[in-house]
């Protein structure tokens, strides 16, 4: 694992070259390398000093690895422009330190640590490479959203620390808590950059201001570091989550069936998008909240599909936007007619979107669902709202953008690059690959 | 001989009066060491013949004169009911003892003489006024500290005031004043907690000033809107000179974290999670004016005038180079070098 940091780090100073496509390269050759360094075993392996990976971390720093790499591939406009390309590439290796490093922890305090850490590249993406003056708006949204939730974390893990005497996860099985402060104190931060339904309007704000590598990164990585957070934190707080588990699942089953409602009349392409993400990630959130195994299997198979799939989503979006110069669903329609090959891949992540067969989606929602119903049939109520709405507003993305007229003030635009190809692909084939290897993604425990 | 020889005798008496207030072993002679302070301080404070400075120098002179009459009375008063030479064990006449000292300090609701003697100062005088002019009465309230309400009162009010003061300034100095005020506080709450904590906690706070602080000197800032204006070209270096200033805010990676994080550990330690789930969503609150400040450098295109107000730096100094680098990676050096667990 500590091989993995400092190769990354020393490709800091390649940044300062603007070695575009060599860092790129090498960001896929660390993704391959990273495979040799799979557990084979249920618990905490390829330990390195204060790094190590499990299942669930192996798979995410994968994803993050994954995405990190696609930003580049997606973002050559950065670098064709050089608008400050060499920082944007700093920017990048720097969230990507974050992420591996958070991911890889072992001990919840450095996991917090780099957590918090990570937000904030985050947040240099969004106000350095975002389009409209209201990035800023959404920055301040963003920050101060995701910092309110999660410094009461930092003192609910001081809490464990006192009462517990070591926060290493590996050793953190026992309940420890003694009050409902400290439970919600844990939680919450995660619930926010999740986000769960109530505490979600920093997300479509900051997708619909960042660029596409901001929105990549959100909906692909740092909105499963909240969902990994609550698979680590969930472990000890089981005496707690028995009796109070129910709300969060409640909020987040009708917040997602709203937000699903909401989705249906958006016209900004973008913020459908993230809209959709609040609604998948909701069902993540119950299905961590269950607390049993099936709902844990499925929230993490969920979590990776879905950060492939929203993620390529965002870059279907963005190579429209690059063409027309705008998101929103009626100029933008009738793309079939523009770029016909592209509407094969619209249509195939779209397909997985609203989790039709041969993806991973398909796995995590069918896992979900029977935790879910398992837990209480009620849930099946609003369950069934969700996934038809689901593909309801998948479909009405996907038609209007599609089909129909196209807008006539279009005056020229180059159908695709190759690089556009590649990395719709890239994000397609491991959703599509990786149900051959369910065994892997969802039988770790 | 140098030109300013007078500055350079006024900074020995300065720290010589931090010297003998922090190391006598009597309460007459700590009093002594405050007003050695004081008297040196206030010459140096008026260095321009403008009206600002005298004015500046005028309310400090009363303020401090003030106080430091109010404590000679406190520490005569519990002198004749005890020793000179011992604490007392008292609540009330601790707190008595403590109160002209918070008001040397500019803790909270004893702060209302400092954002108007900063705006009249120079960037050098704020940071001694910050930093330096703290240290002689946050040490003589450390050695007579209890947890009490009336210090729990203090650490609240100035965490609370330190974050809320500043939301609405503009002007530079006003807002690094009410970012002392809240660091004030996290420093009282770091001594009920821990005995030496606090000079950590100062230590790191001094440096990061010194960072912020050595930053808008160069420039020539006042005024936020003026951060927009400074070195177009290079915005990497812009970026990360500007970062410093989170740092100060205490975002996480960053090292202004690291006295944060202490704080709040010995604080839930000493079982006090209240006050301290106040002071961290305090310090969210902070985090809002430290970013509009940094707005400028965040934004890679933003519109930008063609005359400058503030000097451009066509060169980064070195000792900015080294402060923001140190206050940048210290949290994640730190970080490397410990073993967390």
């Amino acid at each position: 694992m500590l091989s993995f940091l400092f190769s990354l780090i020393f490709l800091i100073p390649l940044c300062f070259l603007n070695f575009w496509w060599l860092i790129n390269s090498f960001l896929f050759f660390l993704c391959l390398s990273f495979f040799f360094v799979f557990p084979y075993f249920f618990c905490w392996g390829n330990l390195s000093y204060f790094l190590g990976c499990d299942y669930i971390s192996y798979g995410l720093i994968f994803l993050s690895f994954w995405i990190c790499s696609l930003m580049l591939l997606a973002s050559e406009s950065v670098f064709r422009s050089s608008y400050f390309s060499e920082f944007f590439l700093f920017m990048i290796l720097f969230l990507m330190i974050m992420l591996f490093c958070s991911f890889g922890s072992v001990d919840l305090f450095s996991f917090y640590l780099f957590f918090e850490g990570s937000l904030v590249p985050t947040l240099f993406l969004i106000l350095g490479w975002g389009y409209q003056p209201e990035r800023l708006q959404a920055g301040i949204y963003l920050i101060l959203y995701t910092l309110f939730a999660s410094l009461p974390l930092l003192i609910g893990v001081i809490g464990i620390y006192n009462s517990s005497g070591l926060l290493c996860f590996f050793f953190l099985f026992d309940p420890c808590l003694s009050s409902v402060f400290f439970y919600f104190c844990m939680v919450f931060a995660f619930l926010v950059s999740i986000p769960l339904f109530l505490v979600h309007l920093w997300l479509p704000k900051a997708h619909v201001e960042a660029p596409i590598s901001g929105s990549m990164i959100l909906a692909g990585v740092l909105l499963k570091l909240g969902g990994y957070g609550l698979i680590r934190v969930m472990v000890f707080l089981v005496n707690f989550s028995f009796n109070l588990n129910f709300f969060w699942i409640s909020i987040s089953l009708l917040g997602g069936f709203l937000v699903s409602l909401v989705c249906l009349r958006q016209t900004d392409l973008k913020s459908l998008v993230a809209y959709s993400s609040v609604a998948h990630m909701g069902i993540v959130v119950c299905g961590i909240m269950t607390v049993n195994y099936w709902g844990f299997c499925g929230s993490y198979v969920l979590m990776i599909a879905h950060g492939l799939c929203s993620s390529g989503l965002f870059c279907l979006v963005n190579i429209v936007y690059e063409r027309t110069g705008s998101r929103s669903l009626l100029v933008n329609s009738g793309l079939m007619c523009l770029m016909p090959s592209m509407s094969m891949w619209w249509f195939l992540l779209s397909s997985c979107n609203m989790a039709a067969p041969p993806s991973l989606n398909l796995l995590g929602e069918v896992v979900l669902f029977s935790s879910l119903i398992s837990w209480s049939w009620l849930t099946m109520l609003m369950l069934g709202g969700l996934s038809f709405f689901g593909a309801a507003y998948t479909l009405y993305m996907y038609s209007y953008s599609q089909h129909g007229s196209f807008y006539s003030g279009i005056y020229s635009c180059s159908m695709f690059y190759v690089r556009e190809f590649l990395l719709v692909f890239l994000h397609w084939f491991p959703l599509n690959l990786f149900i051959l290897f369910s065994d892997v993604v969802s039988f770790w425990l | 001989m140098p030109n300013n020889s007078t500055k350079i005798l006024l900074l020995t008496t300065l720290t010589s009066g931090i010297l003998i207030s922090i190391s006598s072993n009597s309460w007459f002679g700590a009093w002594m060491g405050l007003e050695i302070n004081l008297l040196s301080f206030i010459p140096m404070m008026m260095e321009k013949k403008n009206i600002y400075t005298t004015e500046a120098s005028l309310k400090y002179f009363i303020v401090q004169a003030g106080a430091s009459s109010m404590l000679l009375f406190m520490v005569m008063m519990s002198a004749m009911e005890e020793s000179m030479l011992i604490n007392s064990d008292n609540l009330y006449t601790q707190m008595l003892m403590n109160t002209p000292l918070l008001l040397k300090g500019g803790v909270a609701p004893m702060h209302w003489w400092f954002p108007g003697v900063m705006e009249g100062l120079n960037w050098n005088n704020c940071l001694i006024l910050m930093t330096l002019q703290k240290s002689a009465p946050l040490s003589l309230i450390s050695y007579q500290i209890n947890n009490d309400m009336f210090l729990e009162m203090i650490i609240v009010t100035s965490v609370m005031i330190g974050a809320i003061g500043g939301l609405n300034q503009t002007s530079l100095r006003k807002i690094m004043t009410y970012s002392s005020i809240n660091h004030t506080g996290w420093m009282m709450s770091a001594m009920i907690t821990g005995n030496d904590m606090w000079v950590t906690y100062f230590t790191i706070y001094s440096m990061l000033t010194l960072t912020v602080v050595s930053i808008v000197k160069t420039t020539k800032l006042s005024f936020v809107n003026q951060m927009a204006m400074t070195e177009k070209k290079n915005k990497l270096t812009k970026f990360l000179v500007f970062t410093s200033i989170l740092s100060l805010g205490g975002l996480p990676p960053f090292l202004g974290f690291m006295p944060k994080w202490m704080v709040i550990q010995a604080m839930m330690t000493n079982e006090m999670k209240t006050t301290a789930t106040m002071m961290v969503l305090m310090s969210v609150v902070t985090l809002y004016y430290y970013m509009r400040m940094t707005y400028s450098s965040l934004m890679m295109l933003h519109l930008e005038t063609k005359w400058l107000i503030a000097q451009p730096i066509n060169k980064t100094p070195k000792h900015i180079i080294l402060l923001t680098s140190i206050s940048i990676t210290g949290l994640m050096m730190s970080e490397m070098i410990m073993n967390l667990d």
